[in-house]
């Protein structure tokens, strides 16, 4: 995932298209060699131990490392010897930026030590990157007192591309109000000690390609199985918003899902993020009471 | 040889009512579908099932209240809840209801193989 803030990073500062950080993303992202992979050789855990992890990983909002530690699956030694053995995540992809002619060696040294600068990267937690990146994108009103909670929810929506759908997510700029003609959307309500409206859309191809990684079923055109397939993504997303927030002592329900086409989401007050992914653009809407 | 067991499943999503077929049938189960807690209750008065794995959130009637309209059609119903949100609060609220067990969503093969299995042992 680390690769991931220092991917955008660079498309915040404006310093690469979107595109091109996409595309060195996803070629890194086919070379690195998985944690579960790398423990399976070196004897520390058995091709149905990573199997288990795996699986956790979807009901528990923790990365691979952390549910093997929890678990007592691995030592903190062992997580250490493959965590040096996988290699540095930005690194690794500022050198896949070189090898693709995106940068040359000095603008990556350049872009590195500002990188290292702004986010004291040794220091500051990986989620602190994101909410700030999510920040910056959003532009919050500073009198919304949901604006933790609405970062908190795109930065496990982003965390959920990655493990449902199998694609590195990057934050895009774009006008709010862009997004909704010609798309189905679908939108999910969390109601209890807050409220939480989530909604995402996409041009038909996107969604067909959403609800093909998730479900594993193959789609021709938008029918009830595709848009029931996008529709348990955000379930189980939500899902898991829900388990995080429980733990912090506030008890939330799910409602059904919706489906539409053209949704204007009424007149909540609502923030809207660009994530634009290997397949393409998926636009997400965050509303509160 | 043993009579397969009639499992009725409720869930509004039709994927997660297809993947499940696919599981219980290949388990040798056979298969009653409801979408709603409504449709749910009123298929468990008519086909009596030995089992029922249901979602939680549902429209029209949701999971909890169908849990408990099936319990007061038969004391001895053997339900399973299946939940994106597996917190300590609804889990708990499922089991004081009488479900024998809870499963998060996504669910894996084996969490079902077993809650059949659990299912199973009331017939022998």
């Amino acid at each position: 995932m680390v690769s991931q803030f220092f991917a955008q990073y660079i498309l915040n500062q404006g310093l690469l298209t979107p595109g091109q950080v996409q595309e060195a993303l996803e070629s890194r992202r086919a070379a690195q060699v998985k944690l579960g992979i790398l423990a399976i050789n070196q004897g520390f855990l058995t091709a149905v131990q990573v199997e288990e992890i795996h699986k956790l990983q979807h009901t528990i909002d923790k990365r691979f490392g952390e549910i093997a530690l929890d678990g007592g699956y691995l030592s903190e030694e062992q997580l250490i010897i493959l965590l040096d053995t996988q290699g540095n995540g930005y690194l690794n992809f500022g050198q896949t930026l070189v090898d693709k002619g995106f940068m040359t060696l000095e603008q990556l040294e350049q872009t590195l030590a500002e990188y290292k600068r702004d986010n004291s990267v040794e220091k500051q937690p990986d989620l602190a990157l994101v909410k700030e990146s999510i920040h910056t994108q959003l532009n919050f009103l500073k009198t919304d007192k949901n604006i933790e909670l609405y970062c908190d929810y795109i930065a496990l929506f982003l965390r959920s591309i990655v493990r449902f759908l199998d694609t590195s997510p990057l934050l895009v700029a774009t006008a709010a109000d862009e997004q909704q003609q010609n798309k189905w959307s679908v939108s999910q309500s969390m109601t209890g000690d807050i409220t939480l409206h989530s909604s995402f859309c996409a041009d038909d191809g996107v969604l067909l390609e959403l609800a093909r990684r998730y479900s594993g079923e193959e789609f021709n055109e938008m029918n009830e199985l595709a848009l029931d397939s996008a529709g348990e993504f955000l379930n189980v997303t939500n899902g898991l918003f829900c388990i995080n927030l429980s733990n912090l002592g506030l008890d939330l329900d799910l409602h059904p899902q919706m489906f539409a086409r053209d949704d204007d989401f009424g007149a909540r007050p609502q923030y809207a993020v660009a994530i634009d992914t290997s397949f393409g653009r998926i636009n997400l809407v965050v509303a509160g009471a | 040889m043993c009579k397969p067991l009639k499992i009725l499943i409720s869930d509004d999503s039709m994927l997660l009512r297809k993947k499940l077929r696919e599981e219980l049938e290949m388990l040798g189960c056979q298969v009653v579908e409801a979408k709603d807690g409504q449709e749910v209750v009123e298929a468990y008065a008519k086909f009596r099932p030995d089992g029922v794995f249901m979602d939680i959130v549902m429209p029209k009637v949701g999971g909890l209240a169908a849990l408990k309209e099936i319990k007061e059609i038969d004391k001895q119903a053997r339900v399973v809840m299946l939940s994106s949100t597996g917190t300590a609060a609804k889990l708990l609220e499922a089991l004081k209801l009488g479900a024998i067990d809870f499963i998060q969503k996504p669910y894996n093969s084996s969490q079902i193989a077993k809650a059949v299995n659990d299912i199973g042992r009331k017939e022998n």
